[in-house]
């Protein structure tokens, strides 16, 4: 069996890794289990979701650290845990913004020089501890939905009326042809303008839910290549488990 | 001794008084004893909101004793106590920000230095000789002081003397709690509560405090997760005389609460919270120094309320200085805000964004929590160079 550990730091990010993780695996309870948990201290979730068999081939604890600012210090708190379960692998998934660097570094920096700093940064805390097994951190440029602006076919399946052409002749935003991880500013925010399209005002985690629910490995490849490198990155990983 | 130089000091007394906060700080204590030994606090600077943190045992407690002690003395809450103080604060009331230094130091009991300087100009120079700057005469004069006394004291003279008031108003308004040591059950008889000693005189706040004010305070108060609807102060009935305790009434409870029945930490929350407002409402200048800040509350409304302390501090005139070892506490308050304090023997070192600001940018970049600081070699990096 494999253990592995993956840590994500929210909710949306926790119901995209444990869905795409099923239909890689094809929802196969004998090759893959998973367990979700969140470490929120208002709620205590410790059993959030589970699917699968217990003795599966690979073995996935997801973890909600609630906040980007808590995945390292979450992994590094556990790596004793994690060595003593015999974890090999840990991933990390998190935002990367670029304002993280700049808002404290009084110099200005393009969004791509300020996320290798940032990733320069998460580098060096990583190397500050001595982990008995392999850590991986991905990220997602300025946050998840970017991801899912860039996957923009999902919208007409959620909505019939949510085509490029009328999302590009309505909000000016014509996701075929950009790469959301260059060229937006605010993902969330677009993609709740794309839902009040068709009056949907859904809360975060509802509409992260229905994308996710949409969201097909084809739609995946189709995109690899042209736009969000960083999840096809993320995704192979996965793949490879 | 440097040269004392003449100024023409035009400096307006109504003008010079307000927003005094502290800066800087060394303090020392001379080894002149055969049973004590001489702690020292060196590098501790301050913003308008500051959390000192170390492990145990470093010093965090003294530190707020030591600046305590020192608005105690020169407020005469407290007789001389020996001791060597460098103290640089800003007054902020201009438009340009006056920096004034005090250096004080006293062995066993008698002055051996006091010195004052405003913007870089020597006003008392107290060692051996004492030379003061007259206002009246534009020069200097010396004197003779009595060496069981502060010549602030003995010369206080708001037109003569004027740079004495930037120090007499900073140290009456400095006011030291230990938070820790706040009970709901310690009922506090106090016959002028204005001067706020204690975190206990809030029943007798409470009651001097506007509609406005005390409707801010339950907003607030339950903004950190607390339900209450109503504050109020009541005599304590079983009391042979007259002796006020508060009361609170919770959303969904029919009767009030007393005080004594109160949570330590939601009564020290509440308490705090009271003063703080109190003082908002009088628009009074003034250092609140809190020890063990959140003992004793949980998680979530400790790190609620040292949120919204931060928040509140941003847009009263207050400076605000606590320390913590609580690592939830230090995980919502920047870095930028920290004294990190290490001890070497009886040396204390504190490492700041001032002092230490390259460390304490490349710790920021590498994403970890700030408790992390202390887990990892950070920690063991500050003040390398200097030990």
């Amino acid at each position: 069996m494999k253990r592995v550990e993956i840590f994500v730091e929210g909710i949306s990010e926790l119901i995209f890794v444990r869905d795409i993780l099923l239909k890689i695996y094809n929802f196969n309870a004998t090759k893959i289990y998973i367990h979700c948990n969140s470490l929120n201290p208002r709620t205590n979730h410790k059993d959030l979701w589970e699917r699968g068999t217990p003795g599966a081939e690979i073995h996935i604890e997801i973890t909600d650290v609630v906040g980007y600012t808590n995945l390292l210090s979450a992994i590094a708190d556990r790596r004793k845990r994690l060595e003593e379960n015999k974890v090999s692998l840990v991933l990390g998934l998190r935002d990367i913004d670029s304002s993280e660097y700049t808002e404290f570094i009084r110099e200005s920096f393009t969004r791509d020089e300020s996320i290798l700093k940032v990733q320069e940064g998460v580098d060096k805390g990583l190397s500050l501890y001595d982990f008995g097994m392999e850590v991986k951190i991905f990220y997602a440029v300025l946050e998840l939905e970017a991801w899912f602006l860039a996957l923009y076919k999902v919208f007409v399946q959620i909505d019939s009326r949510l085509t490029n052409d009328y999302i590009k002749s309505e909000l000016g935003l014509d996701l075929e042809s950009i790469d959301p991880e260059k060229d937006i500013e605010d993902p969330c925010a677009e993609i709740e303008k794309v839902f009040a399209l068709v009056n949907k005002s859904d809360d975060k985690p509802r509409r992260t839910t229905v994308i996710v629910g949409k969201i097909t490995l084809e739609l995946v490849d189709e995109v690899k290549e042209l736009k969000v490198a960083r999840m096809h990155e993320f995704i192979d990983q996965l793949k490879s488990l | 001794m440097p040269a004392l130089r003449r100024r023409d000091n035009s400096l307006s007394l109504c003008s010079i008084i307000h927003l005094m906060k502290l800066i800087k700080l060394d303090y020392s204590e001379l080894d002149h004893s055969e049973t004590e030994n001489p702690w020292s606090l060196k590098g501790i600077s301050f913003t308008d909101f500051n959390l000192i943190i170390g492990k145990n045992s470093t010093g965090k407690s003294r530190t707020i004793r030591v600046i305590v002690g020192l608005a105690n003395i020169i407020s005469l809450r407290a007789p001389l106590t020996d001791g060597s103080w460098h103290v640089e604060f800003v007054n902020e009331d201009s438009k340009k920000p006056i920096k004034v230094n005090y250096d004080l130091t006293i062995v066993s009991k008698r002055v051996i230095k006091e010195k004052i300087v405003v913007d870089g100009e020597v006003k008392l120079d107290r060692n051996g000789k004492t030379k003061i700057f007259s206002f009246d005469k534009s020069d200097f004069i010396e004197i003779e002081p009595p060496d069981d006394k502060l010549v602030l004291h003995i010369r206080r003279d708001k037109k003569e003397y004027n740079f004495f008031e930037y120090l007499i108003d900073w140290a009456a308004n400095a006011r030291g709690y230990e938070f820790s040591d706040v009970r709901p059950g310690d009922i506090t008889i106090e016959k002028d509560v204005t001067t706020l000693v204690r975190l206990n005189t809030v029943p007798q706040v409470t009651e001097k405090l506007e509609a406005q004010t005390l409707n801010t305070i339950i907003e607030e108060f339950n903004s950190i997760g607390f339900e209450i609807e109503e504050i109020k102060v009541n005599k304590l009935s079983a009391a042979p005389f007259d002796v006020k305790i508060l009361e609170i009434k919770e959303k969904g409870i029919q009767h009030f609460i007393k005080q004594i029945h109160l949570s330590q930490g939601m009564f020290r929350a509440l308490a705090l919270l009271i003063l703080i407002n109190y003082l908002i409402e009088k628009k009074e200048t003034s250092t609140i120094l809190v020890d063990d800040l959140c003992e004793g509350m949980d998680y979530e409304r400790a790190t609620n309320f040292a949120k919204l302390i931060l928040e509140k501090m941003n847009k009263a005139h207050i400076q605000f200085i606590a320390t913590t070892n609580d690592s939830f506490l230090m995980n919502v308050i920047d870095i930028k805000y920290w004294n990190v304090l290490k001890r070497v023997n009886t040396v204390v070192n504190a490492f700041n964004d001032d002092n230490s600001k390259e460390l304490f940018e490349e710790f920021r970049t590498t994403s970890l929590n700030n408790f992390d600081f202390f887990a990892s070699s950070y920690y063991s990096k500050l003040g390398i160079k200097n030990e």
